[in-house]
């Protein structure tokens, strides 16, 4: 087994960088090797939603802009029949969904390698974000068990609001690998002012 | 140097601290709570700058955004800014400020010949002057621009930083006089998220400018309540400093705060950004925008000391400044007489009050009779005298009931400041940039907002109530009804009481007519900026102008850098007259987003420099390509390694080893950015033979096909391998900078013309890293590297797939060639990319293993004769065109396969692929170069093609190119010649476009 | 800057969307059939109205679904949007 490089390999890490009042109201982590499922299939066929479940522990979401979790795992809605499966653990059910599912048309795509997921948190991250991000980003309008795609800075992303164990409300940022570093250097371009902490990445292999 | 003009008390500024500041390299000084209009007015100095056109001295004419004069630059160097009012030009220690327009010296002007000239300098001069002949105007307008200039751009790169914000609320309120407060306090107590954005330092509007008693208190102090409770609230914004530049659709409106303008220079190492842009999509806009008053037009309205009424109470009441030691009004409705209130009370001798009209409103004209101030009703100013320093006296007159003649002369009155109001114009910009139609209101000859056409309302003095009742009941029904509306029913307020003064009607007097004392240069002034007077008007009418918008741009009415907030209403109004309208019927010009300027840094905001402009894609291997020093090449948004360049070797010799090294041993390509999508369902086969030329039934697992696909205009749009990984699992590529659009196009066949066929698309591009190793010993490295598959070309023929590992990675190994020689293109997940590539450099150390980048790619993939979509095909190009019918299936439909029969894309001599020689093998074409028939011909030349690609190869020890060419097919071995920009011409030999290998025997093996 | 109601994900931004011209122009079922100014028509000619235009629009950043819009070129109000393979609200144009 070689050496795994996550995407974000050129941003050294830990920073911190107080803001222009010697804050910090906005830190990033990086949560590096999930495994990552992309899912097309028809959630009207029998036993479609079945077999996510049945493997993820999770009903699948079937209404728009939404997602659930468990333990070791999240589903997100990403089209009326697309959605995302990360999983925590790198054993986390390719095989026993694609037997699973093996009668029906549907697709299985593993794109582990091909995104990651930026967390990001602290007071301001809304103002950091809304630096190139349209989506409305209010909590009345979008909070916990939500979830949406669009754009930060012209890079297509995946937004999903999370508890973050050890810091409380952030958010999580799925982003292709190619745009993964564009991205973080975006954002921490638009934190300099609130100051920011880039944290050590999880999973790192 | 002392504060002459400064009262005593009174006023919004800080009398306890001093901020010295320079204008045109004098020093001065005012307080914390001063403009840079209002220290200097304290001081005494009058002259602020010279008109554009005529450089007629001119003074401070407003108090805000609407001032058209005093137009400054601020600041040195890199910090410098043009062309800024100084009527909000906010006071900080240090500041240096210089008048824009007047060369050498505001006081000695060369351009002021002008004036004297100004009869031969009519509407349109330039216009009709300089156009003719039209190749002078180029040599014309660098003189003209340079004597008209206004201001500087600083010639250093902008150390400031900027920024934009997205922000989404219920309600925006834009103006926070009483009619914005009241509108914001009444919406944001339902709950709902409420922005109120202000153009000022502080709120409160016309209240800073004007004493009014609000429910029983002074107006300052509600509006500091009202402020208080604002800020309490969670889901209020509050932004200061902060213009709504533009109204765009669906309530989307840009806001430009100013940040730290009022501080000074930022050091550069403090991360705050100067300006900030903000993109505010509300549910409901409040427009509480207030309305600027209007000059009168007389003979000499420009002078120094002539300023609108409510100016003149602005600077007494809010920065505690009489701008001079005595003054006059000129009237034409009963908000003028308050200046004429204000200024007595500020200690000005008052010497007239100037109406014109025969009967003003009982309070004012008892407030003024109070104080004993001389009134003259149905009298006009139809001009005055002027002195270095500015006005000296006014003329007085009789005017004739109907307004168009002076009855008599009544002789002349000291003084050095004149207030003069016409009226009050809505600021309607934005409604009417919101899509909305301002219409004409006769009784108070204005125009106010027509319907809505987005989820807008106008309220307060911008919809034409100007009385503070009427502001206040507006603004707190248009705040509740605009939260209801976004979904917050909960908002209310309760107006307070607001003293209202009996007025008497406005009485329209578009221009003055001309007295006793007129001469005969008579300029009554429109558009104080750009110097358009009441005559051009009349002129441009005379010369056929109708519409008010050729009135605009012949004149330049509505030009400048004001955008005609003060002279606009006055001529459409006298157009009007001429033409025998009413100003409704004439209307008004279109308002359009910038309501004042924008900075470009604001603009850009943070989308600056190689990092942050535009997204920068990179593979999994980046970070080793650049430890490699290689040099980089856009590619789409990837950065793509272009060559390696070894200490001291230039582009060519770095090309050239990578090439040969290739060719004789083994080099390896970072190929990940090719886009890549997997296709999956029973019906993936068919979707193939829909989008590709060529045939997809037979394609077995486990082996590659090449494709084109085309437009449904028949011409090449993508290219690439596909891969059978199951009867019903493919994995497409296509072109890196391609790769979207296909996807995308894919997904929207699908959707929306073949919905029954049951297909699947997932990109994969990022997933997968990709390297190509390529030549001679492709195979004996991947061998070392290590290998569980059987490598042999025979068991591992070209154009097949296999999954294995490699170096003890899980891989796809494709035997795919881009380059002519035996290759193997290794694709690894790309957590994992990047070891794989240093295991395989590793593993290549015997056999000298060289990277190689685009720019060798290119040369190889030429010599093969292969072509490149988007640099070898323009969107004219059909497959028959590129000389390749064999991949053209003739049974099977396909996307653009009718468009291969049309007349066009059947007939001969249509420009066709081929290769090029040059006669002598050391000269490299330039791509692009165009081809002719002949070494010299008559010109025009017919051109009968171009080269697409070209370069040295130095396996073949020559040049090589390929060319689109009419014809070429039929024309091998004949010659065509370059014509290049240095005027040289170059013969080359038409040949095949295969310039190594035409048997393909590397490939195979 | 438009807003439009992507009918899966609901209203977003025009940054988010990638338009794709006139709707419910349908892929003649056998082109080799057709004259040269038939297929041409198809090819080329739209109706380029102005006023209510039914337009094609793909929520490109979001749930990646064509859709159709009935949006008016002249004041850009977005009257309706609605799902491939259905007619516009209203009847037919």
């Amino acid at each position: 087994m070689s050496a795994k490089h996550s995407p974000l390999v050129e941003i050294e890490t830990p920073v911190i960088r107080p803001g222009s009042d010697g804050q910090t109201l906005f830190w990033m982590q990086e949560h590096a090797f999930c495994v990552h499922l992309n899912l097309r299939g028809d959630p009207s066929s029998s036993g479609f939603s079945e077999a996510v479940s049945a493997v993820t522990g999770i009903a699948l979401p079937e209404h728009p802009n939404t997602c659930a979790s468990s333990e070791h795992c999240r589903v997100a809605w990403l089209g009326p029949d697309e959605w995302l499966l990360i999983g925590v653990h790198e054993d986390f059910g390719h095989a026993p969904l694609e037997d699973r599912l093996a009668p029906l048309h549907h697709a299985l795509t593993d794109l582990s390698g091909g995104q990651t997921i930026l967390r990001v948190g602290g007071e301001n991250w809304r103002d950091v974000l809304a630096s190139a991000c349209p989506f409305d980003l209010h909590p009345r309008v979008f909070g916990e068990g939500a979830c949406a795609q669009t754009v930060i800075a012209h890079t297509n992303v995946l937004l999903m609001p999370v508890k973050d164990p050890d810091r409380g409300e952030a958010l999580d940022i799925v982003v292709r690998r190619s745009f993964a570093d564009h991205l973080a250097r975006w954002l921490m371009d638009a934190a300099a002012e609130d100051g920011f902490e880039l944290l050590a990445p999880m999973g790192s292999a | 140097m002392t504060s002459a003009r400064r009262l005593q008390g009174g006023g919004l500024i800080d009398r306890s601290r001093r901020i010295r500041f320079k204008f045109n390299g004098r020093e001065y000084f005012g307080h914390p709570g001063d403009t840079l209009a209002s220290a200097l007015l304290a001081q005494g100095v009058r002259l602020f700058g010279r008109s554009f056109k005529y450089h007629r001295p001119r003074g401070v004419i407003g108090a805000g955004a609407e001032e058209p004069n005093a137009l400054v630059q601020v600041g040195e160097g890199a910090y410098s800014t043009p062309n800024l009012k100084a009527t909000q030009v906010e006071l900080y220690e240090g500041l240096t400020a210089r008048t824009v327009n007047g060369w050498p010296s505001l006081a000695f002007d060369i351009g002021a010949i002008n004036n004297r000239l100004s009869r031969l300098l009519p509407a349109g001069f330039y216009y009709k002057t300089f156009m003719w002949p039209k190749s002078a105007w180029m040599r014309y307008e660098h003189h003209i621009r340079h004597a008209a200039g206004l201001g500087h751009t600083p010639s250093l790169p902008d150390p400031d930083q900027y920024d934009k914000r997205h922000a989404h609320c219920d309600v925006l309120v834009v103006g926070a006089g009483p009619t914005g407060l009241i509108a914001a306090l009444g919406a944001a107590r339902s709950g709902a998220r409420v922005m109120l954005v202000d153009e000022q330092s502080r709120l409160g509007g016309s209240l800073l400018a004007a004493p009014a008693i609000i429910g029983g208190q002074a107006g300052l102090d509600w509006a500091s309540e009202v402020e208080a409770e604002l800020r309490s609230l969670p889901e209020v914004t509050i932004l200061s400093r902060s213009t709504v530049t533009g109204y765009y659709d669906h309530n989307f409106l840009s806001v430009n705060e100013r940040r730290t303008d009022h501080l000074g220079p930022v050091p550069s190492d403090t991360p705050i950004t100067r300006e900030r842009l903000w993109r505010i999509r509300a549910k409901q806009v409040v427009l509480a925008t207030g309305a600027i008053e209007r000059p009168l037009v007389f003979d000499g309205n420009d002078t120094p000391g002539v300023m609108l009424a409510s100016a003149v109470s602005a600077y007494i009441h809010r920065y505690a400044v009489a701008p001079g030691r005595s003054g006059a009004v000129f009237t034409n409705n009963d908000s003028g007489y308050q200046a004429a209130i204000d200024m007595t009370n500020a200690g000005m001798e008052v010497r007239a009050v100037v109406d014109v009209r025969v009967k003003a409103g009982a309070d004012v004209s008892s407030a003024v009779a109070d104080l004993g101030i001389p009134v003259y009703l149905g009298h006009v100013v139809p001009s005055v005298q002027s002195g270095l320093q500015g006005l000296k006296r006014i003329e007085l007159a009789k005017l004739s009931a109907d307004g168009r003649d002076i009855l008599s002369h009544k002789g002349l009155v000291d003084c050095q400041i004149l207030a003069v109001s016409g009226g009050w114009s809505p600021v309607v910009h934005l409604h009417s940039q919101s899509g909305g139609r301002p219409c004409y209101q006769e009784g108070q000859a204005c125009f106010i907002p027509g319907a809505s056409v987005q989820d807008e309302r106008s309220a307060g003095a911008c919809a034409g109530s100007f009385s503070l009742a009427a502001c206040l009941q507006e603004g707190a029904d248009a705040g509740v009804s605009a939260a209801a509306q976004s979904g917050w029913p909960g908002g209310y307020v309760d107006v307070p009481v607001a003293a209202e003064r009996v007025e008497a009607a406005l009485q329209p007097l578009w221009e003055v007519p001309a007295g006793a004392l007129a001469g005969d240069r008579v300029k009554k002034f429109l558009d104080f900026q750009n110097d358009t007077t009441a005559s051009d008007i009349r002129l441009a009418a005379r010369e056929g102008y109708r519409s008010i918008e050729h009135v605009k741009r012949y004149t330049a009415l509505g030009f400048g850098t004001d955008q005609g907030k003060l002279g606009n209403i006055n001529g459409l109004a006298i157009l009007a007259e001429t033409l025998g309208k009413s100003p409704g019927e004439v209307g008004t010009t279109t308002f359009r987003p910038n309501y004042t300027p924008v900075t470009f840094g604001a603009v850009a905001g943070r989308a600056l420099g190689e990092q942050l402009f535009d997204p920068v894609r990179k593979t999994a291997i980046h970070a080793w390509h650049v430890r490699r020093g290689a040099m980089f090449e856009n590619v789409g948004q990837w950065k793509r390694p272009w060559f390696y360049p070894r200490e001291g070797e230039g582009m060519h010799a770095a090309v050239n080893r990578e090439c040969l090294a290739t060719r004789s041993s083994v080099g390896v390509l970072d190929a990940s950015t090719l886009g890549k999508i997997d296709i999956r369902g029973p019906d993936a086969s068919r979707f193939l033979n829909l989008l590709y030329t060529n045939n997809w039934d037979n394609l077995q697992p486990g082996r590659c096909r090449y494709g084109f696909m085309l437009g449904e205009d028949g011409m090449v749009m993508d290219d690439g391998v596909t891969t059978c990984i199951a009867p019903d699992h493919y994995l497409m590529t296509t072109t890196t900078g391609g790769a979207a659009a296909v996807m995308a196009w894919m997904e929207r066949w699908l959707q929306t013309e073949w919905p029954e066929l049951k297909v699947y698309l997932t990109s994969v591009t990022d997933h997968w890293s990709v390297m190509s190793v390529a030549g001679p010993n492709a195979r004996a490295v991947i061998k070392t590297a290590g290998c569980d598959l059987n490598l042999d070309a025979e068991a591992f023929p070209f154009m097949s797939m296999q999954t294995g590992e490699v170096a003890g990675i899980p891989a796809r190994i494709s035997r795919i060639s881009f380059s002519g020689e035996s290759a193997f293109e290794v694709s690894v997940d790309a957590n994992q990319g990047l070891s794989l590539w240093e295991a395989i450099m590793t593993a290549g150390r015997d056999y000298d293993i060289t990277p190689y980048g685009t720019e060798a790619m290119h040369v190889l993939r030429a010599e093969k004769g292969y072509v490149i979509v988007g640099q070898d095909t323009d969107g004219s190009v059909t497959p028959v065109d590129l000389g390749m019918d064999w991949i053209v299936s003739k049974k099977k439909d396909f996307i653009g396969k009718r468009s291969l029969s049309r007349s066009d894309t059947d007939r001969p001599n249509r420009k066709q692929l081929v290769g090029l020689k040059t006669q002598d093998p050391s000269r490299v074409l330039p791509e692009g170069a165009q081809l002719v028939n002949t070494p010299q011909a008559e010109r025009p030349v017919p051109m009968i093609g171009h080269v697409s690609s070209s370069y040295y190869s130095a396996h073949l020890g020559r040049s090589i190119a390929l060319a689109l060419v009419k014809g070429g097919l039929s024309r091998m071995g004949g010659t065509i010649y370059a014509h290049l920009m240095d005027g040289s011409v170059v013969p080359a030999t038409i040949c095949a476009p295969v310039f190594f290998d035409p048997e393909n025997e590397r490939t195979k093996s | 800057m438009l807003q439009i109601e992507c009918p899966w994900c609901g209203a977003r931004d025009q940054e988010e969307f990638q338009y794709g011209g006139e709707a419910h122009i349908v892929r003649p079922e056998n082109p080799d059939a057709l004259t040269d100014i038939q297929w041409a028509d198809y090819l080329f000619n739209r109706a380029n109205v102005k006023g209510v235009h039914a337009e094609q629009w793909c929520h490109a950043a979001g749930c990646r679904r064509w859709f159709n819009v009935l949006r008016d070129t002249v004041s850009y109000k977005i009257l309706a949007v609605y799902r491939p393979g259905e007619q516009p609200p209203g009847g037919e144009e």
